[in-house]
């Protein structure tokens, strides 16, 4: 891997689309320095992304990059990542993306915690559909197809993760830019699964989880005592749900990575001693 | 009299062994030198229920099913006895003997477990009266008592086949044979015990009233080996290079799963099992969008959740191979049952046009050959491929040359650039990767690919249209030049094939035939049977059985349709899917086909077919309900 790339390296010919003022924009600019600093050339990185805004990320940074289906980003990128182990993968999202359709491909990428990151840009709010809520909305937050609002309790992504075996999990927020960079350089650094939350301020559609709302209500858990080795520190902070921690939540030092166990380590690379030539050395087990 | 096959039926519930005693009954008589082929009928449940497997042997080619079966060992539904378990089963003791018997040939030989069923359960499905009425020749033997001796009672099955050794003079030395070679050593002298006491007792004891027996082998020209159509298309896929597999199970499907699961470790490659069948063939893609040869597949309703990952494949143009087990649908439909009610869905599912290819082998040879050719096309042409065939072939077993899988391996990745190449191609100022350029060289289709960790072969992959760098647009005249590329190359691979030494479709009978009969996938051998029969009749008629069904074999079919007077398609589904595609395809012949068609969840039977074929010429109605007939338009 090449030392001397700059962030701008990552960053495409392409405006992107986003609203002025968009949370994504620090978000994605955050992802791009942290590959960057952590030495990843363009070349050998993977986007994934979804659909929705977020699902944009990938026309706008100039690695390898694919835009698939919605809620599907995390299964593409297992796939990617165990076909070819020496690629920097990042599966990029958004709330309805990863934790309403793709919710169940969360869960089961937590516990394969095969070595990838995946940044959630969670604003809270469906927003290029126009303002319908999300599965992290706020049970009394009203849309158009929630005009009563939605009187369901909102996702707690990190309790998920936390309960499916997550080895790390960070929150941050978009326009801290410097603490942001930091906490995705930690989860692409991460053996294993990195998960991070990224609280990302739609402009348009959320006048509720805005701005102002994130800068008054954050607490750096850096100015806390929070042990991230300890699980029952990351549960109760995960669980205070008056609060919006930013920070490394949980990590797991003694995580090893899915695709480095036995058995499945190396598989791609080396065709392993004693090989079959193919199937006529093995059908005379039919005979 | 002349030598007919033998068409030996075991039946009990799910969970008595009939699988594996079945398997071994046909590799015997495999190894004693006849072509053998099973059928397998069973529930959808893992203990108990009707479940039967039919092994046919002879001389001739036994490619298919027969009509009926000559002889029934029946064990008996020993879970349905389990006084414990009545509640889920009732009285359903009798039920391998009875829902057996309408399908009981004169003539045949019946056996049943006397130590499992009374007098009285005999009695009450006045079983003497039938036999006389059709002459079967029944002989009940305490097959339990005989296993009991030497110590479990689940040996019955085995004391089973060393009886029907007995009544049909078949060499007990391969049934020795296999024992030894397969059971474990405690097992081992225990079933050879009971396989001999039931030999001998059936040779000894019983008054042997039938004057038939199995055919005895002329042997093979060279050694075979007994598979399914599922092992095949594994082989095939191995041998194609395909070093990735991800999946969920899902009947009947889960047979690929599982040996591939088994065998692709032994090559280096990797197998996952996933959370459900979106998240499979989003892996598969992933793995394939690395430059590795990948596939996944599932059955109908696995493959209904798969329809956005093959759009997405479709549209960034990653090829991939996605296998379909049709069993009997709608929805849940039945699950351990044949059917081939998938075409429409396999053919177009997913948002927009379909550019994928789609191969339904007939065989386990062409099994093997058609899967290895889906990856071929799939990795050449950056197109996803889809191997459709059905519970049916997936478990029927039959014996093929061990000398036909000694093929080359494969495991060129088809139009991927070397790093070279990737210089020397065309890129946008911004320096990304022309990965979807307009106008490829030599007027093909296909354009240049890079794989992620190429030096600059970036490009962005999108499910949105996008233009020659990947990047989103909606540019009119971007969107038809890349919709008629993807669309284009349908035709590109449709002139391949046709070019091609062997044709995928094959043919029956003489080509001067007046009468035609179109089949499909799994039970064009059963047809070609029938066709058989009825030349030897003086019938005039001939069958094409068709594989390639995207790009649909055009030529052929109209070769073929405009020899013949009239054509039957038949099929295993209610509403003539393939007579569909043909008129929709070819946009003409509707008034020259009609449609045999069955979906009762059992295969066609020859004589179901000539019977059908007859209906067909002469008017008329159908003998019996098991089919539909409907007639050409207009008529």
């Amino acid at each position: 891997m090449s030392s001397d790339v700059r962030f701008t390296d990552f960053k495409s010919d392409k405006q992107p689309t986003w609203c002025p003022g968009c949370g994504d924009f620090g978000t994605m600019n955050g992802m791009m320095k942290a590959l960057a600093e952590t030495g990843n050339h363009p070349d050998e990185t993977f986007i994934v992304a979804g659909i929705g805004c977020s699902g944009k990320i990938g026309t706008y940074m100039h690695s390898y990059a694919l835009h698939g289906v919605h809620g599907r980003a995390l299964p593409v990128g297992t796939g990617v990542k165990l076909a070819n182990p020496d690629l920097e993968v990042m599966v990029a999202g958004g709330d309805g993306d990863g934790y309403s359709i793709g919710v169940g491909h969360f869960i089961h990428a937590v516990r394969r915690n095969v070595d990838m990151s995946y940044v959630v840009m969670d604003n809270r709010i469906y927003g290029l559909t126009k303002g319908q809520a999300s599965p992290t909305s706020r049970e009394d937050f009203e849309t158009s197809t929630s005009p009563d609002g939605t009187n369901q309790q909102p996702v707690n992504p990190k309790a998920l993760a936390l309960s499916a075996g997550a080895t790390f999990i960070a929150q941050s927020f978009s326009s801290d830019s410097q603490r942001h960079t930091e906490l995705v350089k930690q989860a692409i650094e991460h053996d294993g699964f990195g998960f991070v939350n990224v609280y990302s301020p739609c402009v348009t559609f959320n006048d509720v989880d805005t701005y102002d709302y994130f800068r008054d209500s954050i607490v750096d858990l850096e100015d806390t005592e929070h042990d991230s080795s300890s699980f029952d520190q990351a549960k109760d902070r995960i669980l205070e749900s008056e609060k919006e921690y930013i920070g490394v939540l949980y990590q797991d030092d003694d995580s090893i990575p899915y695709e480095q166990r036995e058995g499945i380590e190396g598989s791609m690379a080396e065709i392993p001693d004693g090989a079959p030539d193919g199937a006529t050395d093995l059908v005379r087990e039919f005979y | 009299m002349p030598e007919k096959d033998l068409i030996w039926r075991i039946a009990g519930g799910s969970g008595d062994g009939i699988d594996s005693t079945s398997q071994n009954f046909a590799k015997a008589l495999m190894r004693s030198g006849l072509n053998v082929f099973t059928h397998r009928h069973y529930p959808s449940r893992i203990r108990g229920g009707h479940t039967y497997v039919e092994v046919r042997a002879g001389n001739g080619p036994t490619n298919s099913r027969g009509d009926g079966y000559n002889f029934l060992l029946t064990l008996g539904d020993s879970f349905a006895r389990n006084p414990g378990e009545d509640a889920f089963y009732g009285n359903e003791e009798t039920k391998p003997l009875t829902e057996n018997l309408d399908e009981l040939n004169e003539g045949g030989v019946l056996v049943y477990d006397e130590g499992l069923l009374d007098q009285e359960d005999i009695e009450e499905i006045e079983l003497e009266a039938r036999a006389e009425e059709n002459d079967w020749h029944v002989y009940p033997v305490d097959l339990r008592g005989i296993a009991r001796e030497h110590g479990r009672d689940v040996m019955r099955n085995t004391a089973g086949v060393g009886v029907t050794a007995a009544l049909m003079d078949i060499d007990v030395s391969y049934f020795e044979e296999l024992i030894s070679e397969n059971m474990k050593a405690d097992m081992k002298e225990a079933n050879l015990d009971v396989l001999s006491d039931a030999y001998e007792l059936a040779q000894e004891e019983i008054d042997h009233t039938h004057d038939w027996s199995a055919p005895v082998g002329d042997g093979h020209d060279e050694e075979q080996v007994l598979l399914s159509g599922s092992d095949a298309i594994s082989y095939g896929a191995l041998d194609e290079g395909c070093r990735f597999i991800s999946g969920y199970p899902m009947t009947p499907w889960t047979d690929v799963f599982t040996i591939m699961s088994q065998n692709l470790p032994k090559f280096g490659g990797i197998s996952e099992q996933v959370e459900d069948e979106i998240a499979a063939a989003a892996l598969a893609l992933g793995a394939s969008h690395m430059g590795v040869k990948a596939m996944s597949g599932s059955s109908g309703g696995g493959f209904a959740l798969m329809s956005e990952p093959l759009g997405l494949a479709e549209m960034t143009e990653t090829p991939v191979v996605l296998v379909e087990a049709m069993r009997a649908g709608p929805s849940t439909g039945l699950p351990t049952k044949p059917e081939q009610g998938d075409l429409e869905h396999i053919l177009y599912t997913s948002q927009g046009d379909s550019a994928r290819v789609v191969f339904a082998p007939a065989n386990v040879e062409e099994c093997y050959t058609q899967t290895r050719k889906a990856f071929e096309i799939a990795y050449n042409y950056q197109i996803p491929a889809i191997v459709a065939y059905d519970q049916k072939l997936q478990g029927e077993l039959r014996n093929v040359p061990e000398s036909f899988f000694d093929e080359e391996p494969n495991s060129d990745p088809g139009s991927v650039l070397t790093e070279d190449e990737i210089a020397e191609a065309a890129h946008h100022a911004s320096g990304k990767f022309k990965r979807f350029q307009h106008d490829p060289e030599d007027g093909s289709n296909v354009s240049p690919r890079s794989v992620p960790g190429q030096k600059d072969g970036r490009f962005l992959a999108t499910g949105n249209e996008h233009n020659e760098v990947g990047h989103i647009s909606e540019d009119p005249e971007n969107r038809v030049i890349q919709m008629d590329r993807r669309v284009n190359k349908l035709d590109d691979i449709r002139a391949e094939l046709d070019d091609a030494e062997t044709s995928h479709q094959t043919y029956h009978g003489p080509e001067d035939a007046d009468y035609g009969i179109i089949a499909w996938g799994s039970h064009q051998d059963t047809v070609f049977e029938a066709v058989t029969r009825m030349n030897d009749n003086g019938q005039s008629v001939k069958a094409i059985g068709v594989s390639d069904l995207m790009p649909l074999a055009e030529n052929e079919l109209v070769d073929f349709l405009e020899s013949v007077e009239e054509a039957v398609v038949v099929e295993m589904n209610a509403t003539g899917q393939l007579r569909g595609l043909i008129q929709k395809e070819l946009g003409r012949y509707g008034e020259k086909m009609s449609s045999l068609l069955k979906y009762n969840g059992n295969p066609f039977e020859p004589r179901e077919i000539v019977e059908g074929f007859e209906t067909s010429v002469d008017g008329g109605e159908l003998p019996h309900t098991r089919m539909k007939y409907v007639p050409a338009a207009g008529d």
